[in-house]
């Protein structure tokens, strides 16, 4: 079987992925009844609330009676739900898969725009600054250090590394965020404790720039430190084990220099599986952080994604649910590719 | 005993807290004596609920808008930090009574059964264990903190909702079996099968413990509960989303937000137990089974639409409805929550608003740290997505209304104690004919032309049921944040705009969520004089007995909405109704996916800038709207000097919130979550630092109760003194503590200042029998709405022998009414006590025994005496 062709065959099945993402979300929002049940819920309870205060101007009953129903159709409307599941779901899914990807019923940009793309395009860099940076630098430190640690298994580095690596990961983001707030914004005040901004931020471009850099210097670094260990210890476990195959012993015994053993024997083979998790995490990573986000004040993808589920904005949680699928299908599709250049044997 | 606990904790509660921080209304000294707010800068800024704590100790803020952890609130205290409180949220069980198929029975569709469930509330546990001392016990839908629990003190007195599930036993085994229940193995069956109540528990909060404690006692008293733990989209789809027939619930842990204290209550009680207005079980749906009171519904109906001649009348309406209410007990009141606001404890000036805590617009004008000029104030956040600042459709959501509330000034406010209407930056003078009469409109009285744009002559033979005269020159001799001056221009811009949107139908299709949620209210405006500059007369039919809440009514636009130059609203009813570019209103926005219109959006801002450009350079002036008869309100140089303002205002600040209050709005950045707020220092500003400040309420405190033994059949006289702020007044009732029974209640005497007096009559005296009883002590003031009271016990001492006594029995009806007035409110308590007097002569026990001992001693001196001899 041909590369292209088998390139093809994997690029056929990611579009299926998609589709059945997009198809299941639409059973679960609609199908289930859910997304009806939750707006009615959430409109219900703003009506009740709008009767509450109507009832203090409004004297006549009748008066009342009719202003509230007036509102309910209002709200009904604005929410979606004068019409069934099936007109309203589906529709969003086709518009979202030609990327036409609608307006929220609340949810803003800090522009105010309610054009989902707005809202993305502005969350989007957020989260990469905050994220994404936190997940490579995690990857890089996981990775140099898990090579030097599975070549000397055993060492104290070893065991220094292996007692981090379980600590980092038994650390939950949320503690481990607040302790650094305490101590390193509070006590030390070397970092802010939350938000992008200082207040008021400054105006000048640059200076804003910095100051953006600033703030994100202690949830990056909490999100580094959580991360770490298990990328220690992943790659540690990786290459130790690739280290102690045969054909890693024949190469030894063949006399090869222990650094050509290293690069071409060892971590050229294990370099697949870390590969693949330095991919999809950095993939994953623009989900967002939703605990990070939220401790440290930080509007980012995951913070809008539990707004999103949170007000049930369906065009939101369909665009999301779109967009995460499809950048997680092209991470799959670079690594397919990847795998069929690092390893020839790989062909289906 | 039973009946007084409950009574008297949620009063004690109040009491302790506010007795837990000395008034500090001497030992606050404003900072200068300049117009305009205390400090010359204030920073709102965002700290999440976490870390708010933590900032406040590090100093990077000076005080929290958002409620804190109970746990985080004693630890602060703790560390000198004040906490200020404030009632937030009601907490109760609603059951279902809706009638069970054929051959199955709702427990709750009886009465009685209901009625038993308020014995198996262990409010103490609630309020100490599971929200840690920051709530206070209900038993009703008002609490101590409701300026209207005075006027029902007495009925909560008669209820024993003590915790006690023996007693709530019998009387759920008795009604139970009387429906044809039986139990088996400690189980209720009917017909065989067990009886099962599905319990909707909230979990997000202290509800899941509640709901859980709640349940155990429903398994005591014999129910098999089946516990549906849900969150909100799940249980308020249930609950409020099915038929009450359906029976996917027979109970729920109703949660609601508790609203600003009001002086003269006419929503609570229809909310929380008249069926027309809604919220009792079927909720008014068509389809839906129906709980149906039509008492309830005829009481709240005259009470919601103000069908009554005075204070007294009204409030019998009130007694009577939460009397029933009380019996039909389709809620069962748990606890009101409140919330801790935390500030440093060097911040001088801030008020203790028994509605809105430190949220109050008080607080950040008056607000100061000696020495500095300069304060942070935190919030949970600065914007969220519904954070919109637009006075027409917007200011929905806290976080906009607590900034905007110290940028704008309110004409009349409600006082930060007693929730009673009061002048802030209008005064007025009410005339009234109501209820039943109508005055005359004068025929140079105007009203608003929608569909010609234009003010018309209400004509002759015009009548309304009230006139309001607003002297309003506290504005109309100031100046807009922009230095423009306020004009009666102004006013007549604001008050057409909401008439406009409202019946013109175009713009009321538009915009119909605010036209039809106004125009009840705007009907029943009849007339407006634009008098002067400074005056101007409202005509309504509207009547209360308190002139102050017409007045209230009568101020079109008063809360959150107007308060901004009219060339602002012109340029925005531009963008929303020429170029349908914008919405006012967040469902308008929707439907037709506009923005909706925020004012520190620059986006936003920018079009109604280009608004205000456009007006410039077409020198566009909308004078049908400014003249009322033969005078025009405001000139077109006048006009063009204002755009240029409002454009300018935009240019050097990219925002467009522009008003009248003591700052203005000079910054504000969504996505740093910031807000800054400038004093407005203007020399025609009207008010200081001092003017103001309220600080914490002086709690009303029973400091002493002497009490008596007392002789039946003789006049007792008990004594008491109190000390609160304002004219004091005294409520009392005596019961028997081992029945229940309550004996007598009325008013005591105010004998001296602070000092009250109780006399119990010969004949009240003599019904009593030999044992121990409860005297209650309730005071109150006219100056806040929270309660004092105190209890004592006192013997009924046994009558000499051949004295008559009288036993009590229920079988005839009295009725006493005793009313009040303290100061501006009149408290009337009606008490129907049925009774009959049955003479019966006290059985003359000593002087028998003494007889008895003399014949003895009689007959032993004979004996001896015949013995010797």
């Amino acid at each position: 079987m041909g590369v292209l062709r088998t390139i093809g065959i994997r690029a056929l099945t990611l579009i299926g992925v998609v589709i059945a993402v997009l198809l299941m979300l639409v059973i679960v929002l609609g199908v289930t009844g859910l997304s009806d049940k939750m707006l009615k819920a959430i409109a219900d309870q703003i009506l009740m609330e709008i009767r509450q205060g109507l009832a203090r101007e409004i004297k006549d009953p009748e008066a009342l009676k009719a202003a509230i129903e007036q509102q309910r159709m209002e709200i009904y409307a604005a929410f979606g739900l004068d019409k069934p599941w099936y007109a309203r779901i589906p529709d969003m899914v086709v518009r979202v898969m030609t990327f036409d990807l609608g307006y929220t019923r609340t949810i803003k940009s800090f522009t105010g725009s309610q054009r989902v793309a707005d809202i993305i395009w502005e969350r989007l860099p957020n989260t990469i600054l905050l994220v994404t940076t936190a997940i490579a630098i995690s990857a890089v430190l996981g990775l140099i250090i898990g090579v030097k640690v599975a070549t000397r298994p055993g060492s104290r580095l070893d065991r220094v590394a292996s007692y981090f690596s379980a600590i980092s990961f038994a650390l939950p983001t949320w503690w481990t965020g607040i302790i650094f707030i305490f101590v390193f914004a509070f006590y030390f005040r070397l970092f802010p404790f939350g938000g992008m901004y200082s207040a008021p931020p400054p105006e000048e471009p640059l200076a804003r720039f910095l100051d953006l850099l600033w703030h994100a210097a202690l949830p990056v670094t909490t999100l580094v430190v959580a991360l770490v260990g298990s990328w220690i210890y992943v790659t540690r476990t990786i290459v130790l084990n690739t280290a102690q195959e045969d054909f890693v012993a024949a190469a030894r015994a063949k006399g090869l220099p222990e650094s050509v053993v290293r690069r071409r024997y060892i971590i050229r083979v294990a370099a697949p599986p870390i590969l693949t998790n330095i991919v999809l995490g950095l993939a994953g990573s623009i989900g967002g952080a939703i605990i990070t986000e939220t401790v440290f004040q930080w509007p980012g993808m995951g913070s809008l994604y539990y707004q999103a589920i949170f007000s049930l904005e369906e065009n939101l949680i369909i665009a999301l649910t779109f967009i995460f699928t499809v950048v997680y299908v092209a991470a799959r599709f670079i690594l397919e590719i990847l795998y069929i250049v690092l390893d020839p044997r790989v062909r289906y | 005993m039973r009946k007084i606990i409950w009574v008297l904790l949620p009063v004690l509660f109040a009491a302790l807290l506010m007795a837990s921080t000395p008034m500090v209304a001497a030992q606050y000294q404003p900072p200068h004596t300049n117009p305009g707010p205390a400090v010359d800068r204030i920073i709102v800024r965002s700290f999440d609920l976490d870390i708010a704590p933590a900032a406040l100790e590090a100093g990077d803020m000076d005080y929290y808008l958002f409620a804190i952890r109970a746990e985080a609130a004693a630890e602060l205290r703790d560390k000198g930090f004040e906490i200020y409180s404030a009632p937030a949220g009601l907490v109760d069980i609603i059951v279902n009574p809706a009638p069970a198929p054929e051959g199955e029975l709702n427990p709750f569709s009886i009465p009685e059964v209901r009625f038993a469930l308020n014995y198996i509330v262990d409010r103490d546990f609630v309020v100490n264990e599971i929200y840690k001392g920051a709530a206070a016990p209900m038993i009703t839908f008002l609490s101590s903190f409701d300026y209207d629990y005075v006027t029902i003190f007495d009925i909560i007195a008669r209820y024993e909702f003590t915790y006690d599930i023996d007693y709530a036993k019998s009387l759920v085994e008795e009604a139970m079996k009387e429906a044809g229940a039986e139990l088996v193995d400690g189980i209720w069956h009917y017909n065989g099968k067990p009886i099962v109540l599905k319990f909707i528990i909230r979990t997000e909060d202290e509800r899941r413990e509640i709901g859980d404690a709640f349940a155990s006692a429903l398994e005591q008293l014999g129910f098999q509960v089946e516990r549906l733990y849900m969150e909100f989209g799940q249980a308020i789809d249930t609950v409020y989303g099915t038929d009450p027939a359906e029976f996917q619930w027979h109970l729920y842990t109703e949660g609601w937000g508790k609203g600003a204290p009001e002086k003269y209550d006419s929503v609570t009680i229809n909310q929380f137990c008249a069926p027309w207005f809604g919220f009792m079980p079927g909720w008014a749906t068509e389809g839906f089974w129906q709980y149906e009171n039509p008492e309830l519904d005829e009481l709240g109906l005259r009470i919601y639409r103000g069908e009554y001649t005075d204070l007294e009348q009204r409030n019998q309406l009130y007694r009577k409805a939460t009397e029933i209410c009380i019996l039909e007990s389709i809620r069962i009141w748990v606890a009101t929550r409140l919330d801790p606001f935390p500030a440093s404890p060097d911040v001088q000036g801030l008020t203790e608003d028994t509605g809105a805590g430190l949220r109050a617009p008080w607080n950040m004008r008056e607000a100061y740290v000696p020495g500095e000029n300069e304060l942070t104030v935190g919030h949970l956040w600065v914007w969220t997505e519904t954070t919109v600042y637009n006075p027409v459709g917007g200011f929905e959501d806290v976080y906009s209304v607590d900034v905007w509330r110290n940028i704008y000034d309110i004409a009349i406010t409600r006082h930060p104690f007693t929730g009673a209407p009061m002048p802030f930056r209008a005064t007025y003078k009410v005339e009234t004919a109501g209820p039943f009469g109508k005055l005359p409109i004068p025929e140079d009285a105007v009203i608003w032309d929608a569909e010609n744009d234009r003010w018309v002559p209400v004509g002759a033979g015009a009548q309304a049921t009230s006139k309001i005269t607003y002297d309003l020159s506290k504005y109309t001799q100031a100046n807009w944040h922009h230095g423009q001056k306020i004009s009666m221009a102004d006013f007549i811009y604001g008050i057409a705009q909401i008439f406009d949107i409202v019946y013109d139908p175009e713009k009321a299709e538009y915009e119909s969520p605010i036209a039809t949620s106004n125009k009840p209210y705007l009907d029943t405006f009849k007339g407006f004089r634009f008098v002067d500059e400074n005056t101007l007369e409202v005509y309504v039919d509207y009547w209360h007995f308190d002139e102050n809440y017409i007045a209230e009514y009568g101020f079109l636009r008063n809360a959150d909405s107007g308060h901004m130059p009219w060339e602002i609203l012109a340029a925005m009813d531009k963008v929303v109704f020429e170029d349908r570019a914008a919405a006012y209103s967040q469902e308008t926005s929707t439907k037709n996916q506009v923005p909706w219109l925020s004012l520190v959006i620059e986006d936003d801002a920018r079009m109604v800038r280009d608004a205000l450009q456009e007006f410039l350079d077409t020198e566009f002036f909308p004078e049908s709207w400014f003249r009322v008869g033969d005078k025009v309100w405001f000139t077109k140089e006048e006009a063009l000097q204002r755009y240029q303002a409002a454009i300018n205002w935009f240019d050097e600040k990219g925002i467009l919130v522009i008003s009248d209050g003591p700052f203005y709005l000079n910054d504000f950045d969504p996505a740093a979550q910031f807000a800054e707020l400038v004093a407005f220092r203007d020399p025609s500003y009207p008010f200081k630092p001092g003017d103001w400040y309220f600080g914490r309420p002086q709690p009303v405190e029973v400091l002493t109760l002497d009490v008596e033994d007392v002789e039946p059949g003789a006049e007792a006289t008990f004594t008491f003194t109190v000390s609160g702020p304002g004219t004091l007044a005294a409520k009392y009732l005596v019961i028997d503590p081992a029945t229940g029974e309550l004996y007598d209640v009325g008013d005591a005497v105010e004998v001296a200042p602070g000092e009250f007096e109780i006399k119990l009559s010969p004949r009240l005296t003599r019904s009593f029998l030999p044992g121990e009883y409860k005297v209650v002590v309730a005071a109150f003031s006219d100056q806040v709405s929270l309660v004092g009271s105190r209890s004592e016990f006192f013997e009924v001492l046994e009558l000499p022998m051949g004295v008559q006594t009288v036993t009590v029995t229920t079988t005839a009806v009295e009725t006493q009414v005793v009313t009040t007035t303290v100061g501006a409110q009149t408290v009337t308590t009606t008490v129907t006590t049925t009774r009959t007097e049955t003479v019966e002569t006290v059985p003359p026990t000593i002087w028998a025994i003494f007889a008895i001992v003399l014949i003895i001693a009689v007959a032993a001196t004979a004996f001896v005496v015949r013995r010797r001899s």
